[in-house]
C-alpha cells in the first residue's frame, strides 16, 4: 500500500517579491516629492519674481507717465513761443507802409533815392545844406543844413522862381562888404545923386531926380546895390523873384525847402546848398515826370 | 497606481504649471518693463529736445518779438541784427541806409575784482550820451591792457573815438574805428562794441540823437 505523497510543501515566496512589487511606487513618490519640493520652490521663487517684476513695471509705468506729461509740458511750451513769434511777425509785417514809392535822401552820401520798398526805381547825387551858419542881424543864427526827417512833396513846380530869404542878401552884402537896407513897400531909400529906390506897382524902382522911372534888372549875384548899401527888396516884389537858378522844376517839401534844380552842375555829390536838395536838372526833370504830390521823403 | 502617488504627481504637475506659468509671467513683466523703460527713456530724449526747442523758441520768440517791434516802430531808429553782422537804419517800417557791421567780442574786462563781462547785448536799448567828431574823451584803462599798452596818465584823448560814438544807456559803444590811440586797429572792436565803417558812421551818427532806440536781435 502506498501512501499518497504528500504534496511537498512549496516554499514560502519569500517575502522579496512583495517588496520588489511596491518598491517602484515607493521610488516614483521619492522621485515625485522631490520633484514637487523643487517646482514648489521654483514656485515660491517665481512668485517673488512675479511680485519684484510687477513693482518693476509700475515704476516703468510711472516713470514713462512722467515722461510723457513732461514731453507734453515742453511740447506745450514750445508752441506757446513759437505762436508768439508768429504773432509777432505778423505784427511786424503790418508796420509796413503800402506800396507807396518813397524818397530817401542821404546827407552824408549826398544821394538821392527814390524806391519802392526795397526796390531803387531811381537814384542820383545830389548836393545838400553845407551846414555852414550866418549870423543874423538880431544875434541869432541861420544854420545851412538839409533838415534830416520825414517830409512830403506838397507840391510840383515848373519853372519856380526863387524867393531868396534874408540871409542870400546878408550873406551876399557879408561877401561884398556892403551894409544892408531893407526896402519896405511905400517906402524910399534916398540916395546921395537926388534919386531914390522905391517900389512902382511890384517893381523895384530907381526914381531919378528928374521923375523918369528905371526899374531894376536883378540876378543872382546882381543884387540891387543903393549907395554902397545891399537893398533887401520887399517879398512882393518882382525883384525878390530868381529865375532859373532852381532849374526847370521843383518838388517842394514845405518851411522853404525843396528838391530842385541847379545852375551850379559842379556842386553836385558835395554839401553846397543852403538846405535844400539841388539835383541836376536833367534828374530834376525825371523826378518830377515819376513822383507823386504826396510822396513821404526821408532824409538823414 | 497608488493614490499618494497620483496625488503627488498631480501636485506635480500642478506645481510644474504654475511655475510655467509664473515663468512665463516673469518674462511677459521683464519684456513689458524693459520696453516701458525704452519708452520712457525716449520720451525722455524727446523731452530734452522739446525743452531745448522750447528754450530755442523762446530765446527767438525773444528775438522775434524785438525784431517786430523794430518794424513796428515808427520812429528813427537803428536795428542791428547780431547775427548776420549787419545794422540798418529805419523808419517808418522803411530801411533808409543798410550797413555792414563788426561786433565786438564778449570778454571780461578789468582787474579783479573790479571786472566787467562786456557782450554784445539782445534787445531794445536807447541812445544815451553821443560823443562827436574830434571830442576828447578818455578811454578805459582796461582798453590800454587789452591791447597790451601801458595806460598813459592822460587817457583823455582828442579824437579817441575818431569821427564821434554813441553810447547807449547800458554803455554799449557804436563807433567807427579811428585813426589814432588804441582802437586804430581793424582787428580789434571794443567788447561788445557796434563798429560801423567810417561813411556808415557818417551818415548814421547825426541821427542818433539822445532818445533814439536802437534794437539789437
Amino acid at each position: 500500500m502506498t501512501t499518497p505523497t504528500q504534496p511537498t510543501p512549496q516554499p514560502t515566496p519569500p517575502t522579496e517579491p512583495a517588496s520588489n512589487t511596491s518598491a517602484p511606487w515607493s521610488r516614483l513618490d521619492s522621485a515625485l516629492t522631490g520633484g514637487l519640493a523643487l517646482a514648489l520652490a521654483a514656485l515660491g521663487y517665481l512668485v517673488f519674481a512675479v511680485r519684484s517684476n510687477e513693482a518693476d513695471v509700475a515704476t516703468a509705468r510711472r516713470q514713462l507717465d512722467e515722461a510723457r506729461a513732461s514731453l507734453k509740458r515742453a511740447e506745450s511750451s514750445a508752441g506757446i513761443y513759437g505762436d508768439t513769434s508768429k504773432a509777432a511777425l505778423v505784427a511786424s509785417e503790418k508796420a509796413v507802409p503800402d506800396t507807396q514809392p518813397y524818397i530817401v535822401v542821404s546827407i552824408a552820401e549826398n544821394r538821392l533815392w527814390y524806391k519802392l520798398r526795397d526796390s531803387v526805381l531811381f537814384t542820383t547825387r545830389v548836393a545838400t545844406g553845407t551846414g555852414k551858419t550866418l549870423k543874423k542881424p538880431g544875434g541869432k543864427e541861420w544854420k545851412f543844413e538839409t533838415p534830416r526827417g520825414r517830409l512830403k512833396v506838397e507840391k510840383k513846380e515848373v519853372e519856380p522862381a526863387w524867393v531868396p530869404p534874408d540871409w542870400h542878401y546878408i550873406e551876399m552884402a557879408k561877401k561884398k562888404k556892403m551894409r544892408i537896407a531893407r526896402l519896405e513897400k511905400g517906402q524910399e531909400i534916398k540916395l546921395s545923386d537926388g534919386s531914390v529906390v522905391t517900389m512902382v506897382g511890384n517893381d523895384v524902382v530907381k526914381r531919378l531926380s528928374g521923375g523918369e522911372i528905371v526899374p531894376y534888372a536883378v540876378r543872382e549875384g546882381h543884387e540891387i546895390v543903393a549907395d554902397g548899401r545891399m537893398v533887401i527888396p520887399p517879398l512882393s516884389s518882382n525883384q525878390r523873384k530868381y529865375t532859373g537858378v532852381l532849374g526847370a522844376f521843383r518838388l517842394y517839401m514845405g518851411d522853404g525847402y525843396g528838391i530842385h534844380g541847379t545852375d551850379v552842375p559842379s556842386s553836385i555829390g558835395t554839401s553846397a546848398s543852403h538846405g535844400c536838395v539841388r539835383v541836376r536838372n536833367e534828374d530834376i526833370e525825371t523826378l518830377y515826370q515819376i513822383v507823386k504830390i504826396g510822396t513821404p521823403v526821408f532824409i538823414y | 497606481m497608488p493614490t499618494r502617488t497620483l496625488a503627488i504627481a498631480v501636485g506635480l504637475a500642478l506645481a510644474l504649471a504654475g511655475d510655467g506659468w509664473l515663468a512665463l509671467r516673469v518674462r511677459s513683466l521683464q519684456a513689458e518693463a524693459r520696453q516701458r523703460r525704452t519708452d520712457a527713456f525716449g520720451t525722455a530724449t524727446a523731452t530734452a529736445d522739446a525743452q531745448m526747442a522750447a528754450q530755442r523758441a523762446r530765446l527767438q520768440g525773444i528775438l522775434d518779438r524785438v525784431r517786430a517791434e523794430a518794424g513796428a516802430d515808427r520812429g528813427l531808429h537803428l536795428s542791428v541784427q547780431v547775427d548776420s553782422g549787419t545794422a540798418t537804419l529805419e523808419r517808418d517800417g522803411l530801411v533808409l541806409h543798410t550797413m555792414d557791421v563788426d561786433l565786438g567780442p564778449e570778454s571780461l574786462v578789468g582787474v579783479a575784482p573790479d571786472t566787467q563781462r562786456l557782450a554784445t547785448p539782445r534787445g531794445v536799448r536807447t541812445v544815451k550820451s553821443v560823443v562827436a567828431k574830434g571830442q576828447p574823451f578818455e578811454l578805459p584803462e582796461w582798453l590800454y591792457r587789452e591791447r597790451g599798452i601801458s595806460p598813459p596818465t592822460n587817457r583823455k584823448l582828442k579824437g579817441a573815438l575818431g569821427l564821434g560814438a554813441a553810447f547807449l544807456e547800458d554803455g554799449t559803444l557804436i563807433y567807427a574805428q579811428p585813426t589814432e590811440g588804441p582802437l586804430a586797429d581793424s582787428l580789434y572792436v571794443w567788447p561788445g562794441a557796434v563798429r560801423l565803417s567810417a561813411d556808415d558812421l557818417k551818415a548814421v551818427l547825426p541821427n542818433l540823437k539822445p532818445g533814439v532806440k536802437v534794437y539789437l536781435f
